[in-house]
């Protein structure tokens, strides 16, 4: 398999993935949670993370996957395939329970459903469990667990779908991974973890933090890029370019070493695609791409430096968007006063302006 | 038609006080989860079919009024 990614910085690299890291990644996936059938398959099935863990497993586990065509269906396609579980990235998995509050609120039954749920939990806390009961129709009947990775999640949500009586299952992985690494077992989800390591999966932290990776899902190396292959491992173990550590064999996320853009869709890119494109300006002399997280939703803002001039700068914003793929394009700019901090050696110091 | 697109938005997502020039994404801070919620609902009240092609463009409150204006009317 060849999929594509940005890797930790730059260019879009072919990742190669052979038939063992493929498979041994599936095996190690079924071993962490039971995964009844069927299972509703929804995010794009070029990416890994679609694929591999969301139609690859569920076929090797003998599990029906029903294919969702698009996201304007997903409410009906959970009523019609009644799935067990689903994997989806954070932005899915909180728009499904906002849906749910929103339809409560449409239908004057908020307070109702805010009480039941109150109720429910006070109940549990004696050991009483009717969550089946008074939730089991909001989605569907049969869901119980939802899988989550491709960006943070934040563990609200998996409280508050925990509380409905669904799992919310927090994972981690990245494509030149096959994808898997690690993910939270229904037994023992631990929401501001990514869960544990899979089968055949080892996981170390550098002095700074960076996690990373070695084991048979790692990747044979990026197509026709030797250097960035090499750039990527250091002594056999790939290096994710995140931040992290372990406890008692859970692995926590903490941060991104890489300098990539992660949207809450999954999506992910190299700001230096972006900012290449806008430098070709004559009037620009630096600029910086840097992601702006709203409560919901993610701007994309281009912070620019001119050399005074930059008539016209609205128009040319629109040509580059209008070359990009829908999720990198600039949703705003701003014009900066001076020019940006920079190292000793001249490079832009991200991380004051992220 | 703009008066229909915000009691939808109203009655959906409590979201008020729209203008033409209302970015969804810059604005109203919705997804693109969110939005295409709001498709649906828009493709059921109408009994229409909005392409993904067509999403592209449909960034504020303006772009979808004039949209549907020129759907519906066929």
């Amino acid at each position: 398999m060849l999929a594509f990614t940005s890797g930790t910085t730059g260019n879009i690299k072919g990742v190669m993935l052979s038939q063992y890291n493929i498979v041994s990644n599936l095996r190690a996936a079924i071993q962490n949670n039971h995964l009844k059938t069927p299972t509703l398959q929804v995010l794009p099935m070029n990416h890994t993370y679609g694929f591999n863990p969301g139609v690859l497993t569920p076929l090797y586990n003998g599990n029906t996957v029903c294919i969702n065509m698009s996201l304007k269906e997903l409410a009906k396609d959970f009523k019609f395939y009644d799935p067990y579980y689903i994997g989806v990235v954070p932005m899915v998995a909180e728009g499904i329970y906002n849906n749910i509050l929103r339809e409560a609120k449409r239908r004057g039954k908020e307070k109702l459903l805010r009480r039941m749920i109150a109720l429910s939990n006070a109940l549990r806390c004696v050991k009483i469990d009717l969550r089946r009961l008074f939730f089991g129709g909001l989605i569907n009947r049969r869901l119980r667990l939802i899988s989550c990775g491709g960006a943070p999640l934040d563990p609200f949500y998996a409280e508050r779908f925990e509380e409905l009586g669904i799992k919310l299952l927090n994972g981690y992985g990245l494509t030149e991974c096959s994808p898997l690494v690690s993910v939270n077992r229904a037994a023992d989800n631990i929401p501001e973890s990514v869960g544990r390591v899979v089968y055949g999966v080892k996981v170390k932290t550098a002095p700074d933090g960076e996690i990373l990776v070695k084991g048979n899902c790692v990747m044979s190396g990026y197509y026709k890029d030797e250097a960035a292959t090499k750039e990527a491992m250091s002594d056999g173990w790939y290096k994710t370019g995140d931040l992290g550590f372990l406890e008692n064999d859970v692995l926590y996320v903490t941060g991104r070493k890489k300098n990539l853009i992660i949207l809450e869709n999954g999506k992910n890119f190299s700001p230096e695609l972006i900012e290449n494109e806008l430098m070709k300006l004559p009037y620009v002399k630096e600029c910086l791409i840097v992601a702006r997280r709203n409560k919901n939703s993610s701007l994309i803002v281009a912070r620019i430096f001119t050399d005074g001039g930059c008539g016209g700068i609205e128009e040319d914003i629109k040509r580059i968007n209008e070359s990009l793929p829908y999720y990198m394009r600039i949703d705003a700019y701003e014009l900066e006063d001076r020019e940006f901090d920079k190292t000793s050696t001249k490079k832009i110091i991200r991380s004051n302006y992220v | 038609m703009f008066e229909e697109l915000a009691k939808i938005l109203k009655d959906n997502y409590q979201i008020e006080n729209i203008e033409l020039s209302t970015n969804f994404k810059k604005d109203l801070d919705l997804t693109s989860f969110d939005f295409v919620n709001i498709i649906a609902l828009i493709e059921d009240k109408y009994g229409i079919e909005i392409e993904e092609e067509s999403y592209r463009s449909l960034n504020t409150v303006g772009d979808l009024t004039e949209y549907l204006e020129g759907r519906i009317k066929h």
